[in-house]
C-alpha cells in the first residue's frame, strides 16, 4: 500500500497549517489571548481520493476546510493546489483555481438566494466564469439537474419549495457545473432526514466514481464517514491525532480518542452499550491549552509522560499516521 | 401509569387547520423506558409536548391524556401546573437555548423547588448542590452562580436534568435531548440517563430520530411516521425482524459499523408535508411493497405477536441482521 | 462585574463628548462672524475690530480654542454677546426646566408605553392588539407639532381647561408632556410588543411552561427581563432624540426651556449661547447613550460575566 500512495497525483497538500484568532481579553491590560482553531495541521489529499475530516465540535475541522479553500488565510503554513500555493496566487490564477475547488455546506436554505429560481443559481457560476452561450449554458444546467437525480421541471423552482434533499442536490448541482476538481463539504448531509441521507450518500459516491472527482468531507457521523471515505484523518482540538486508510482506522485503531469516538457511536443491536469507552468531561475549547498532549485531560490512558510534551504525528507503516506517546514509543 | 388513547394535534397555520397528529395511542407503565423514534415532522416531539400541554396557543389537542386516572387534557390550567415539573417533567433538544439566560443555573433549578415544595431559599440551594451533584456536574456550589452561557452544552443538559428530577418526577420525557450534543458527550450524558432510570424508577420516554440510540437505551420502541404510530413493539424483535416496511427502510438506509460494501439501501421519495398528505397509508407513496389495497385507507396497529403490533396491509418478515 | 466594560464605555463617551466639542466650536466658529451679525449695518471697520478684540476673536481659532476649553472645564462658558450675562448662568435657569419636562414626558410613556406593549403582545391579533398598534402608528407618524397646536386648540381656547403657555404649574407641564410623550409612547409601545413576542417564542418559555410555572410567572420573571434588553436601548436612545425634538414643542408651548432659548439664541446670533446649547444637547445624547449601555450590562449577564470568568 505504502508505495502505491507515493505513486498518486497529489491534488492538496496542507503543510504546517496554523489558525489562531485573538480573543477580546477580559482584563483590561491582560495578555492577549488566542484561540487555536487549527494548530499545526499537515496532510495531504491525493487526486481521486475521498477524504474524509472527522472530529468533534471545536476540533477545526470547518477551519481546514477554509484554509483549504483560502476562504480563510492561515496564521502560518501554507497549502498547495496542484502544486501551487494558494494563498501566493495572482488574481487570475486564483481566479482559475477556484473553479477547480468547489464547496458545499449544511445550511442549504443559507446557502440558496431565496429570489432565484434555483436553475438560473445553478446557471450563475457559469456566467460569472463566461463559459458557453445562454443557450449551452441552460443545457449544460439541464444535464447537471439529471446528474443529481432531479428532473428538468426543478430548473423554474425556488428554495423554500424544495425539501432538505432536494436543495441539497442543487447546492451540489451548482458546485458541480463548473467542472471542478477538488469538492469540500461541511456536514453535508448532517441537516438532512435518516431517510434522506442515504440517498445523497448514494449520490455523492456515484458522482465520485463517475466524475472522477475528489472530496474532501467533513463530518462528526463517523457511520457515514467510514461508509464513504477511503482516508481520514481524526481532529482533536485543532490537530490531527491519527490518520489512516478507512478500513485500517476502524479496524486497528490506534489513538485512545479515535478509539472512544469509535465506541460512543450507539450500535444497532439493541443493549450492546457495554464495550464502550466513556471519556469524561466536554471537549474543551482551544483556548490556552496546557503543555502536553490535547486529549491528555480527557484520556483514560494518560501517563506522567502526556502531561509534558506534546506527541507528533508518526508513521506506524501501512499509511497509519498516529500521534500519542502510547503508541509511537513501543 | 399513562393512557394516551386517539391524541389527535391540530395547529392553526394561516386560518388552516393542519393535523400533525393522527390519532396516536401511547400506553406506559411505571418505571419503564419507552423509545419514540421518527424522522423530523413525524410528530414524536408533538406527542410529548401534547401529554404536557406545553404546546403553542395555535395548537388544539383532542383524545384523552389518562394519568393516574385523570384526563390531564380535561385539567384546569391551575391544576396542570402542579403536575408539570413536578409529576411529568420534559427536557429537550438544545439545552442552551431552552435556559433562561439571564438567570443563574441556581435560580433555575431553585425555581422548580420553589415551585412544587413549601421552603426555605437555603433548603432549595442545598437540594439543587445535591441535584447537580447527582446529574456528575463537578463544584456544584459555585456552579450555581453560573450563567448559562458560561457552560459547554453537555454541561447545560446536565443542568437540565437535574431540574427535571427536582420534585423526583414519575415520568420523563426526553425530547432529542442528545442530538446537539457530541457523540462522546451524547455517551455520557445517555449513561446518566440510563442510571437515573434505574436509581429513580421513573418511567422514561426518550424521544429520537436515531435509531442506535434507540437500540441501546429503551425496551419498548414506537416508530411513528407522518404523524402515525406504524410499528411498536420490544426493541430486540423490531431491530431484528421489523414489520412495517418503513422500520425496514429506515434500518437498512444507515451505513453499518461492522464493514458492509456497496451502496446504501435508501428510502425513495421524502416525508410527505402535513398538508399534502396521501390518501391511504401515509407511507404508500414510497413503499416498495404498495398494491391497491394501500390506497383505501390508513392502516390500523394490528398485532403482529404478542406486544408488537404494526400498522400496515402487509407486514413484511423484514430482516437486519444488526451490527457487532 | 466586568469592569472593563462599564471602563470602556465611559472612555468612549468622553472620547465622544471631547470630538463634539472640538467640532461644535470649529464648525460655528468658521460659519459664523459674529462682529458681522451682532453689529448693527452701519458699523465702520473699527467697530469690528474692537468687537472682535473684546472678544477675543482676533486670536487664531485654535488659541480661541485652548481658552475656550480651559473656561469650559471651569464651568465658564463665556458670556452673551447680546447682555453679557455669564452664559452658564443663563442656562443654569433653563435647562432644568428642559430636565423636568423631557423626565416627566419619558414617565409618562414608559409608564404607558410599556403595559400596552405587553397587552398588544399578549393577546396577538386580539382586536386590544389592532386597536394599540393602530393607535401607536398615529402616536408616532402624527408630526408633534401638530399635535401640540391641536392640543392648545381644543383645550385652551376652545374649552379653556388648560394653560397654553408657560410653565408654573402643573397644568402648565400636563399639554406638552403628553405632546412629546405620545409619539414616544406608541413607538415604545411597539418595541415592547415585538421585543415581547420575539422572547415568548423562545425556547426557555417553554422551559418554565414545562417546570409548571403559571402564565403570569412565565411572562413577568422568564419574558419580560429578557425583553427588557432591546427595550432600554430604545428608551435610551429616543431620550437622545427628545431632548433634541423638545426643541419645536417648547416653542409651541412657550415652555421656557433651553429649546426656546436656542431658537431665540440664534434668532439674535448670540453664539456662545449658541454653541453652550448645542453641546449640552449633544452631551445629552451621548449621556443618554452611556447610559444604555450601562444597563445593557446590568441587565444582560453575556456581556457581564463572559464564558471563561470563573
Amino acid at each position: 500500500m505504502s508505495d502505491t500512495a507515493d505513486t498518486r497525483e497529489k491534488l492538496v497538500e496542507a503543510k504546517g497549517l496554523y489558525k489562531h484568532y485573538a480573543l477580546k481579553s477580559d482584563k483590561l491590560f491582560a495578555k492577549k489571548r488566542y484561540l487555536k482553531a487549527v494548530d499545526g495541521v499537515s496532510f495531504d489529499i491525493y487526486k481521486g481520493e475521498f477524504f474524509g475530516v472527522v472530529g468533534e465540535s471545536g476540533c477545526g475541522k470547518s477551519t481546514t476546510a477554509k484554509l483549504v479553500l483560502d476562504m480563510e488565510h492561515p496564521t502560518k503554513g501554507s497549502v498547495l493546489f496542484k502544486g501551487k500555493e494558494v494563498g501566493k496566487l495572482k488574481p487570475k490564477e486564483w481566479r482559475a483555481i477556484r473553479l477547480d475547488m468547489q464547496m458545499i455546506f449544511q445550511d442549504t436554505l443559507g446557502a440558496l438566494d431565496p429570489y432565484m429560481c434555483v436553475g438560473k443559481q445553478i446557471q450563475e457560476p457559469l456566467e460569472i466564469h463566461n463559459i458557453g452561450d445562454p443557450k449551452k449554458r441552460k443545457q449544460m444546467v439541464l444535464d447537471i439537474l439529471d446528474a443529481v437525480s432531479l428532473k428538468p421541471i426543478f430548473y423554474d423552482r425556488y428554495p423554500h419549495e424544495l425539501s432538505g434533499g432536494q436543495r441539497q442536490r442543487i447546492v451540489l448541482a451548482r458546485a458541480l457545473i463548473v467542472k471542478p476538481q477538488l469538492l469540500v463539504c461541511d456536514e453535508p448531509i448532517s441537516a438532512l432526514d435518516v431517510s434522506i441521507q442515504a440517498q445523497v450518500v448514494n449520490l455523492f459516491k456515484r458522482i465520485h466514481k463517475e466524475l472522477n472527482l475528489t472530496f474532501m468531507f467533513i463530518s462528526h457521523d463517523l457511520r457515514i464517514v467510514k461508509h464513504v471515505c477511503n482516508r481520514i484523518i481524526v481532529m482533536y482540538l485543532g490537530r490531527v491525532v491519527e490518520e489512516a486508510e478507512s478500513d485500517e482506522l476502524f479496524a486497528n485503531t490506534l489513538h485512545p480518542y479515535s478509539q472512544a469516538l469509535i465506541s460512543a457511536v450507539p450500535s444497532l443491536t439493541p443493549d450492546s452499550q457495554a464495550k464502550r469507552i466513556m471519556l469524561h468531561g466536554d471537549p474543551p475549547n482551544p483556548i490556552d491549552l496546557p503543555k502536553g498532549c490535547r486529549f491528555a485531560s480527557r484520556c483514560p490512558k494518560c501517563t506522567p509522560r502526556c502531561l509534558e510534551a506534546e506527541p507528533e504525528l508518526v508513521d506506524m507503516g501501512n499509511n497509519h499516521k498516529v500521534a500519542c506517546f502510547l503508541v509511537t514509543d513501543k | 401509569m399513562l393512557h394516551v388513547r386517539n391524541l389527535k394535534v391540530d395547529f392553526e397555520v394561516d386560518g388552516r387547520k393542519i393535523r400533525i397528529l393522527h390519532g396516536v395511542d401511547l400506553d406506559l407503565e411505571e418505571g419503564e423506558t419507552l423509545g419514540l423514534v421518527g424522522e423530523s415532522g413525524c410528530g414524536k416531539s408533538v406527542t410529548c409536548s401534547s401529554i404536557l400541554r406545553i404546546l403553542a396557543d395555535n395548537a388544539t389537542v383532542t383524545g384523552e391524556v389518562m394519568y393516574e386516572g385523570t384526563d390531564l387534557l380535561k385539567l384546569p390550567a391551575s391544576k396542570m401546573e402542579t403536575i408539570r415539573g413536578k409529576d411529568i417533567t420534559m427536557i429537550f433538544q438544545d439545552p442552551v437555548v431552552y435556559m433562561n439566560p439571564v438567570k443563574t443555573i441556581g435560580n433555575q433549578i431553585t425555581e422548580v423547588i420553589h415551585l412544587h415544595e413549601k421552603c426555605t431559599q437555603e433548603e432549595a440551594d442545598r437540594k439543587a448542590v445535591a441535584l447537580l451533584k447527582q446529574v456528575g456536574i463537578p463544584h456544584p456550589e459555585s456552579r450555581l452562580k453560573y450563567y448559562p452561557h458560561q457552560l459547554s452544552g453537555g454541561l447545560c443538559q446536565r443542568v437540565m436534568i437535574a431540574m427535571a428530577l427536582a420534585c423526583k418526577p414519575k415520568l420523563l420525557m426526553a425530547d432529542e435531548p442528545t442530538t446537539a450534543l457530541d457523540v462522546t458527550v451524547q455517551a455520557q450524558i445517555l449513561d446518566l440517563l440510563r442510571n437515573l432510570n434505574k436509581e429513580l424508577g421513573m418511567a422514561t420516554i426518550l424521544v429520537t430520530h436515531d435509531l442506535g440510540v434507540i437500540a441501546e437505551n429503551v425496551k419498548r420502541v414506537m416508530v411513528m411516521y407522518a404523524g402515525v404510530v406504524v410499528e411498536e413493539g420490544p426493541v430486540d424483535i423490531i431491530f431484528k425482524k421489523p414489520s412495517h416496511p418503513y422500520t425496514e427502510g429506515l434500518l437498512n438506509s444507515l451505513p453499518k459499523m461492522d464493514g458492509q460494501e456497496g451502496d446504501l439501501v435508501p428510502i425513495e421519495g421524502s416525508v410527505p408535508a402535513p398538508d399534502k398528505r396521501p390518501a391511504g397509508c401515509c407511507f404508500g407513496p414510497r413503499c416498495k411493497y404498495k398494491t391497491a389495497e394501500c390506497e383505501k385507507g390508513q392502516p390500523k396497529l394490528t398485532v403482529i405477536n404478542g406486544i408488537h403490533r404494526c400498522a400496515c396491509f402487509h407486514p413484511v418478515n423484514g430482516t437486519f441482521g444488526g451490527e457487532a | 462585574m466586568h469592569l472593563k466594560y462599564f471602563l470602556m464605555k465611559t472612555l468612549r463617551a468622553l472620547l465622544t463628548s471631547l470630538l463634539l466639542v472640538v467640532f461644535v466650536f470649529f464648525v460655528l466658529g468658521i460659519t459664523w462672524d459674529p462682529a458681522q451679525s451682532m453689529l448693527p449695518d452701519d458699523a465702520t471697520e473699527e467697530d469690528m475690530v474692537e468687537f472682535r478684540a473684546m472678544w477675543g476673536l482676533d486670536k487664531p481659532l485654535i488659541e480661541q480654542f485652548w481658552v475656550y476649553c480651559k473656561n469650559f472645564v471651569h464651568g465658564d462658558f463665556g458670556q452673551s454677546y447680546k447682555d453679557g450675562r455669564d452664559v452658564f448662568e443663563i442656562i443654569s435657569q433653563r435647562l432644568p426646566k428642559t430636565v423636568w419636562l423631557m423626565g416627566m414626558s419619558i414617565i409618562f410613556s414608559i409608564i404607558f408605553g410599556l403595559p400596552l406593549g405587553i397587552y398588544a403582545a399578549l393577546h396577538r391579533n386580539s382586536f386590544g392588539d389592532r386597536f394599540v398598534m393602530g393607535a401607536a402608528v398615529f402616536g408616532f407618524s402624527m408630526p408633534n407639532f401638530f399635535l401640540g397646536i391641536m392640543f392648545i386648540l381644543l383645550f385652551s381656547m376652545k374649552l379653556h381647561w388648560l394653560p397654553s403657555a408657560g410653565s408654573d404649574t402643573w397644568l402648565h407641564l400636563l399639554m406638552p408632556m403628553i405632546t412629546i410623550g405620545l409619539s414616544r409612547m406608541g413607538s415604545y409601545a411597539r418595541y415592547t410588543r415585538s421585543a415581547m413576542l420575539n422572547v415568548l417564542s423562545k425556547q426557555y418559555c417553554i422551559t418554565a411552561k414545562a417546570k409548571g410555572a403559571s402564565r403570569k410567572r412565565m411572562v413577568y420573571l422568564h419574558a419580560l427581563p429578557n425583553a427588557a434588553i432591546p427595550i432600554v436601548t430604545v428608551i435610551g436612545t429616543s431620550i437622545g432624540h427628545m431632548v433634541g425634538g423638545g426643541v419645536v414643542i417648547e416653542n409651541v408651548f412657550a415652555w421656557p426651556g433651553i429649546g426656546r432659548l436656542l431658537v431665540t439664541s440664534v434668532a439674535v446670533r448670540d453664539l456662545p449661547v449658541v454653541q453652550a446649547i448645542v453641546i449640552i444637547l449633544g452631551l445629552s445624547m451621548v449621556l443618554a447613550n452611556l447610559l444604555v449601555d450601562f444597563t445593557y450590562g446590568l441587565l444582560d449577564p453575556r456581556i457581564r460575566v463572559t464564558a471563561g470568568d470563573k
